[in-house]
């Protein structure tokens, strides 16, 4: 269906007379596919495609939205949703949180905006049998010993579409196409085992698929594995330590991007996910990190997980700095959001699908580069220890204690890289923790990750956000090892 | 939608037959539908955030090719509108597109080929509230408080078929109100009021308990330092903690490949406390028995026996995999509805037996410090206090803790209470689920607390 067809249902309810008492209507149309391949021990394991579509009618009503999802695209049906929608919001408004201003022609908290997005293409699609058989080569290509006692690779094609028309004259259209990848081995001796992974999650085509390199990375994954059988406990110390890009994205995650959610300062999520630490009369005042910490929202960027150039609510994504020379100066809020706490905000009012309302979200969420080179960072510490790949993570439901732990780690000795260790863990106080933030690695050490499993809201939602950070350099931070 | 959910049983049988009729003789497929008509309010400060219904229903259908070589296998699901015409002509174009690609695909050494399980028919219906009346309903005994939460309720489908004649049906009609109330420094205590028939004097009761406990919230909290506390975790609390079994642990895949940290249980090497027992009980009735694929497990499946592992939750895959039985498990081989055994320790006995130390009523974002080990990290959160010499003095600053399920449910175990509370599912990832669990409280000679 196109939007011009979204708008052709969307004229044909508003007919209606039960209608007439709503103050704003909009449609979100969502189309989305996912195709999976699992491949497991050199065998294949699991072949499926997910398809879902929908429709979410969104009805304000005295400031107040009522919503109902149904997947049914007849004009009867989205017209009955329309009407379940409007008792809704009829029913709630008399106790809304935050009624909105549904008096202009135009209201601020559903603009008008009309344009197109669509994230890169593949240039040339793998059958879904080659990709069966890719899996298959991958997860039996890790099996290079006898101590390997698993081995899994996994690749998710996404491709999916999103509309929203309304009657303030909204007119959206946004295209999807993605790869999850991620393989893993796991390792066994004894007692003792031990796991390593790696992959991506981008938009676009499938080109690393068919890269020369992909194999490099699965050798070094089944590799890895077997060298941290062998490899020492993490001590237990405070120390320096220099947290990998694909670390980098799950601490920025949970200690930068959750908290400065303005929906959770708000309270709304505090029942599930928490609150934050984080005061409306923080932005512009407290000190997050060192002056080497700079963080943007940026949904512009080509490729990133959670690009886009319009959120849910029809607000014009763009850039924005979050955190600027470690000064907190914006938060992570949808134009509802922003007008409910008078907190500035930026274009994240997202949900997962058609069958859930949007909510504050994180996209891109991303650590901007520094001026050191990853040798620098290493020759700049005379004891500490490099972490790489998350496998691990809790924190408070204020965004403030945290523990993480990762798959692999080194031992960097006076100013050198030694030797490996398993099991490293940390854990530290937000603030304190990125006010500890020495050295940011300059733009060769960028990586972009990202995550289709962000959980948050109720009713619960999952939803892709994107992460791209340099090699980062931390002081005094707690870290320990696994034990019985 | 275009027919409400509660007659998609025909709508989803006749679909099915058509699809089944499309097959060769060396094919055989499998269906599953899940569905919903849900209402969904989200509250703030005791006013609604959000409030909304979802309809929602989709078909999954495995098919499974038999050659000389081997089973050959794929799946797809699709979202299901109700419309006889589109989504019959939906259904026809899946199964042809499954068909021509089934051929291609690599052979799957362990697929495992459906069988006949019969016939189940279970519908619970209930008495909800009238969808536009729910605000009201909940929110005006609510003046007053600041409540924050998720009123989530109608009707949920589970249905499975298969071209060996199979037909399974689960029908159920249900509620949960997840909420927790505040003080105005911020600190909160947690309830989930949930059935199937809405009752006001019930409601009340819980609110009034809720109540009482904020009231514990409002001393001064207590700031404790790193170390070895004596413990009492409360029945939602030990909920947490189990549900990590579901994580690899009780998985036959996983301790097979030697990723549970329960392997050591079975290889003989480590032990739990003779008073810790633990089983997927579906006498609980809150989930349907069957899986996915139609396999049925039994009624009961004791995994711990006084702390020996004694099971373990099998799937049909696994199962094809080590020649083994299936006991009907779900693919991810974790819990639907499990029950931990009570013990002797009474209500009234608990802030007594445990003394001095810590009263948890809810942990937080559990997950593995070392999960080959068993070693878990998660924070307290909502009503924690400290208590001294069996008197409660106050709230605790929040914790992050970081112990072993050896030393929860072996070393440290003191005492398991004489009740247990059913702890309902509600979670809504995707749909909403189904399942809970059955959980006594327990008393813990020390708890690691980190930071």
């Amino acid at each position: 269906m196109s939007a011009k067809n979204l708008n052709k249902i969307l004229n044909e309810i508003c007919i209606s007379p039960e209608l007439k008492k709503a103050e704003w209507i909009g449609l979100r149309e969502v189309r989305e596919r996912h195709r999976s391949f699992v491949g497991q021990d050199g065998k294949i394991r699991d072949i499926s495609s997910d398809n879902t579509h929908g429709i979410m009618v969104e009805v304000f009503f005295h400031g107040q939205m009522g919503y109902s999802a149904s997947p049914s695209p007849h004009v009867s049906a989205v017209l009955e949703s329309a009407i379940r929608a409007l008792r809704q919001a009829q029913a709630a408004s008399k106790w809304s949180v935050a009624p909105f201003d549904f008096g202009a022609s135009s209201p601020r908290v559903r603009p008008v905006a009309k344009g197109h997005y669509a994230s890169p293409k593949s240039v040339s699609t793998m059958s879904p049998a080659a990709i069966s058989e890719l899996v298959v080569m991958m997860s039996g290509r890790m099996q290079k010993s006898s101590k390997i006692v698993q081995t899994l690779a996994y690749i998710d094609c996404l491709d999916g579409e999103s509309r929203l028309v309304s009657t303030s004259g909204t007119e959206i259209e946004q295209e999807l196409e993605g790869i999850i990848l991620h393989f893993q081995a796991t390792a066994q001796d004894g007692s003792i085992t031990q796991k390593r992974s790696d992959g991506e999650n981008l938009q676009g085509n499938q080109q690393y698929l068919t890269d020369p390199s992909l194999w490099l990375r699965v050798d070094r994954v089944a590799e890895q594995s077997l060298e941290l059988l062998s490899a020492p406990e993490c001590p237990n110390e405070t120390t320096s330590v220099v947290l990998m890009p694909s670390q980098m994205t799950l601490q920025i995650h949970e200690s930068i991007g959750h908290p400065l959610e303005i929906d959770r300062i708000l309270g709304d999520e505090r029942n599930y996910a928490g609150w934050s630490f984080v005061r409306a009369k923080d932005f512009g005042n407290l000190q997050y990190g060192s002056k080497l910490l700079n963080v943007t929202f940026d949904p512009t960027v080509s490729g990133e997980l959670a690009s886009y150039s319009f959120d849910d609510g029809g607000n014009p994504a763009k850039r924005e700095h979050l955190i600027r020379d470690g000064l907190l100066i914006r938060g992570l809020g949808g134009l509802e959001s922003q007008t409910r706490s008078k907190i500035p905000g930026v274009a994240n009012f997202r949900a997962s699908s058609w069958n859930r309302p949007p909510v504050d979200r994180m996209a891109n969420i991303n650590l901007e580069p520094g001026s050191s080179s990853f040798d620098q960072i290493i020759s700049s510490i005379e004891s500490g220890i490099l972490m790489d790949t998350n496998r691990s993570w809790s924190i408070d439901d204020y965004r403030n204690k945290f523990q993480f732990g990762c798959e692999y780690a080194k031992r960097i000795q006076n100013g050198k890289i030694t030797h490996t260790i398993r099991n490293p863990n940390y854990r530290g106080i937000t603030t304190p923790f990125w006010n500890g933030l020495k050295m940011v690695g300059e733009a060769s050490t960028l990586y972009t990750h990202g995550t289709p499993n962000c959980g948050k809201a109720e009713p619960n939602q999952v939803i892709r956000v994107g992460h791209r950070s340099p090699v980062c350099l931390f002081e005094n931070v707690e870290v320990f090892g696994g034990a019985k | 939608m275009n027919r409400p959910i509660s007659s998609f049983r025909e709508h989803f049988e006749s679909l099915v037959d058509v699809a089944f009729k499309t097959l060769s003789t060396a094919e055989v497929l499998a269906c599953e539908l899940i569905g919903e008509d849900s209402q969904f309010v989200r509250l703030n400060a005791a006013k609604v955030r959000q409030a909304g219904q979802v309809q929602d229903a989709s078909l999954r259908m495995r098919l499974f090719l038999r050659r000389d070589e081997g089973v050959r296998s794929l799946e797809n699901t699709f979202s299901l509108t109700g419309d006889w015409k589109s989504d019959e002509s939906r259904l026809m174009a899946v199964i042809s597109e499954m068909q021509n690609e089934v051929q291609r695909v690599p052979v799957d050494p362990y697929a495992v080929l459906p069988t006949n399980r019969g016939q189940v028919s279970q519908i619970e219906e209930g008495k909800l509230l009238n969808s536009e009346e729910v605000c009201d309903r909940l929110l005006s005994d609510c003046v007053g408080l600041d409540l924050a939460g998720i009123y989530a309720a109608g009707a949920v489908i589970r249905g499975t078929a298969n071209s060996l004649g199979q037909r399974q049906w689960f029908y159920a009609e249900n509620f949960s109100l997840d909420y927790s109330l505040y003080t105005p420094a911020e600190k909160a205590v947690k309830s989930t009021f949930a059935g199937s028939r809405w009752n006001r004097s019930e409601y009340l009761q819980d609110l009034d308990q809720s109540k009482r406990l904020l009231s514990a919230m409002e001393n001064k909290p207590i700031r404790l330092n790193r170390g070895n506390y004596r413990a009492y975790l409360a029945p939602a609390a030990v909920a947490d903690l189990v549900g990590m079994f579901s994580w690899g642990c009780v998985s036959e895949r996983s301790i097979r490949k030697g990723e549970s940290p329960l392997r050591f249980l079975r290889t003989g090497e480590r032990r739990l406390s003779s008073l810790f027992s633990l089983t997927e009980d579906f006498t609980l009735g809150v989930v349907p028995r069957f899986n996915g694929e139609g396999d049925i497990a039994p009624e009961r499946v004791p995994l711990i026996e006084q702390g020996h592992l004694v099971g373990s939750l099998v799937h049909s895959r696994t199962a094809s995999e080590y020649g083994i039985s299936s006991n009907g498990a779900t693919a991810g081989e974790g819990f639907r509805s499990p029950s931990m055994d009570p013990g002797n320790l009474k209500r009234e006995d608990i802030l007594k037996s445990l003394g001095t130390g810590v009263y948890l009523s809810n942990l937080h974002y559990l997950n593995w410090s070392d999960s080959f080990e068993g070693r878990v990290t998660g924070m307290t959160r909502y009503a924690c206090l400290w208590v001294e010499d069996g008197e409660v003095v106050g709230p605790i600053e929040t914790m992050r803790w970081d112990d072993s399920l050896y030393r929860f449910f072996g070393s440290e175990l003191l005492a398991i209470t004489d009740f247990r509370s059913v702890i309902a599912e509600t979670s809504t990832y995707h749909h909403r689920q189904l399942g809970g669990m059955l959980m006594p409280g327990i008393l813990l000679k020390e708890m690691n607390f980190t930071l």
